[in-house]
């Protein structure tokens, strides 16, 4: 033991050869050499009898999923849907996230925290389920409203949004306040010092300084979104969004090569994101 | 700091008088939870005055910088601000800026950017503001780091900025909070000339918080001594360090060689509480003869410690205390004088001493 330990001190590209070569293996053949082959599936086709996927390379998949007016709506869609869910995970959770990095006891701080992770326990699907309970015809959002004269949006994108937004609120949650925490207290007091009010403290020094745990939630609640098939299954009615047509190919249409070129459209979609984020040049300021 | 400093100058400055309390705190107490960190406390600042808020850690004195600043509310009393009572305004609408510990710099804007944040918020037309930030850079001599970032400065060029974006404003007091506790000795002692020559120059009222009773004493037109979240004593440094009040200030100010009881009738025939500074005494041979007027008691030399400029020894009186007496180096090589063992004769000029209390 004792000499394999100062063997591997002496020898410095072995030792870090021992220490990542699990880890490459996993990230080379597991996680790239899955999506590698999925990808590479995205250019092959079904044989239109049979079924069988054909191996030769070809980009019907994708001229049908540009030229096919509903899937360039689906693609809306989904977008949509995830803009907005991380639009209303922000609005809910910078409050949030504020009161507890800023104003909450250190007590009450950490109960907050295991509040917000506790429903990450709790199945994906008993949550989605629980809200389609609560959104459905008579349920507990119509019961609620009633008084104001009005009912609950039924199933349907809304209730999607709003379901997805229960979901991946956690994910803005815990960025923001992780950002919040890091920026000391005495940056506000400077700026309140200097004559502003709260709203403009917020503006000019907490937003920027805030930006890349904006950036973070935001991958993940947008990103979870655009990926989900699942909840707009439960609570959104007829609605379709871009994983289901996803879902649907390889299930009922055993279309794999098609699939395989529609999880294309996410793909791109989050590469673009974060390539814009860095254009913004917002993350190397800080 | 020399510098176009005239525009900096806070109308109020103008018909600055003696006498005149800019800052007033009346009976203010302020309570977090079951801890007192300031008991009724009052105390005048006089107008276009340097005034140092000076303790021990914990003694209260930042808290009431920050209760001047609007961050703290008082548990109980008020605060005025030249004449008006401000203990319920908020921070933003208060005419006072602070010098923060760390300084408080906003990280992602430029140093004019951060300069220039308050006349920004005010809505000063941009013309104006461009000026007046450009003067205030100048006034801490900082002209051509207007772009950089306040991570590409050193501390000290951190704190000149943080004092600059603090007299852009013209406020009518400024408030400094441990404002060289970050910087390295030789820095900090070139600061305190450049701050109380600024501060001559602008004639703003500084209120300023440190724990260095050196850096008080340099600075300040009159001292306040805190601990426990009281008040010890107010005076200029030559009060506070030749005719402390309280056993605390003669302690905390400077070294001090006591004498109670039994010990204060031996050697100053006459029952107290007595202090006296080491550089006043002289150290005689044991068989020298005072001069006339002077008091000696005898003792014994326990160590003799070269301190640079001056030689320090600890001795033991024949009466029971253990006293410090300092000289000056004159010949640092040779240490003449009493050394280690030696018994001596302690020498003072009659009067020299203190009574507390």
């Amino acid at each position: 033991m004792r000499a394999a330990s100062s063997w591997l001190h002496r020898h410095t590209t072995a030792r870090l050869l021992a220490l990542l070569s699990l880890p490459v293996l996993w990230v080379v053949v597991a996680y790239l050499g899955a999506l590698g082959a999925m990808l590479v599936a995205a250019f092959w086709t079904t044989n239109d009898f049979t079924g069988a996927v054909e191996h030769r390379l070809t980009l019907s998949n994708f001229r049908t999923l540009v030229e096919q007016p509903v899937y360039r709506r689906v693609a809306l869609r989904s977008l949509g849907v995830a803009a907005l869910v991380t639009a209303v995970d922000t609005l809910i959770a910078l409050p949030m996230a504020y009161y507890m990095a800023k104003v909450a006891s250190p007590r009450a701080r950490r109960l907050l925290v295991v509040a917000i992770l506790t429903p990450l326990w709790a199945s994906y699907l008993v949550k989605a389920y629980a809200w389609r309970v609560m959104l459905a015809n008579g349920g507990v959002v119509d019961w609620l409203l009633q008084p104001f004269g009005t009912h609950g949006p039924g199933f349907g994108l809304i209730a999607t949004i709003i379901t997805l937004s229960y979901l991946w609120l956690p994910f803005m949650v815990l960025p923001l306040f992780a950002g919040l925490e890091r920026i000391p207290d005495a940056l506000l007091e400077a700026s309140a010092d200097q004559g502003a009010r709260a709203a403009r403290t917020f503006r000019s020094i907490v937003l920027p300084l805030l930006f890349p745990a904006l950036v973070a939630g935001s991958i993940f609640t947008f990103s979870l979104s655009l990926g989900d098939y699942i909840t707009v299954k439960i609570v959104g009615g007829t609605s379709q969004l871009v994983s289901n047509v996803i879902y649907d190919n390889i299930t009922t249409g055993g279309n794999l090569p098609f699939a395989a070129a529609a999880a294309f459209f996410p793909i791109l979609v989050m590469v673009g994101y974060l390539v814009g984020v860095r254009r913004t040049g917002a993350l190397e300021e800080l | 700091m020399t510098g176009p400093v005239q525009a900096l100058r806070s109308p109020s400055g103008l018909d600055a008088g003696p006498g005149v309390a800019d800052v007033r705190l009346e009976a203010v107490t302020k309570r977090f939870g079951d801890v007192v960190a300031v008991h009724e406390l009052t105390l005048d600042v006089h107008r276009g005055e340097f005034f140092a808020l000076l303790g021990p850690s914990g003694s209260g004195k930042t808290t009431c910088l920050r209760m001047i600043g609007g961050f703290e509310r008082p548990t109980a009393g008020r605060i005025w601000l030249a004449g008006t009572d401000v203990t319920e305004v908020a921070p933003f609408a208060r005419e006072v800026n602070t010098v923060f510990q760390d300084y408080a710099l906003f990280p992602h804007m430029t140093v004019e950017q951060n300069v220039g944040y308050g006349l920004m918020v005010a809505r000063v037309p941009k013309r104006e503001r461009q000026e007046r930030v450009e003067q205030a850079l100048a006034t801490v001599r900082l002209n051509a780091f207007g772009s950089r970032r306040p991570g590409q400065l050193s501390g000290g060029q951190r704190q000149r900025v943080a004092l600059a974006r603090a007299l852009v404003n013209r406020p009518k007091v400024l408030l400094l909070d441990e404002p060289l506790g970050a910087l390295d000795r030789k820095l900090r002692e070139q600061m305190q000339v450049e701050l109380t020559l600024l501060q001559r120059d602008v004639g703003i009222t500084f209120v300023f918080v440190t724990h260095d009773q050196d850096e008080a004493l340099t600075m300040a037109d009159r001292i306040a001594v805190f601990r426990d979240g009281r008040l010890e004593q107010v005076g200029t440094p030559e009060d506070v360090y030749d005719r402390p009040e309280t056993p605390f200030v003669a302690d905390f100010i400077g070294t001090s060689n006591q004498a109670e009881g039994a010990a204060a009738v031996a050697v100053f025939g006459a029952e107290g509480h007595f202090a006296l500074r080491p550089e006043r005494i002289r150290v005689l041979d044991a068989a020298g003869a005072p001069d006339p007027g002077e008091v000696a008691t005898p003792a014994q030399v326990v160590d003799v410690v070269f301190a640079g400029a001056t030689v320090r020894r600890v001795v033991t009186l024949d009466a029971g205390p253990t006293w410090v007496v300092t000289a000056p180096a004159v010949d640092a090589a040779a240490l003449p004088g009493p050394r280690r063992g030696d018994h001596v004769l302690l020498a003072w000029s009659q009067g020299a001493e203190r009574r507390l209390g």
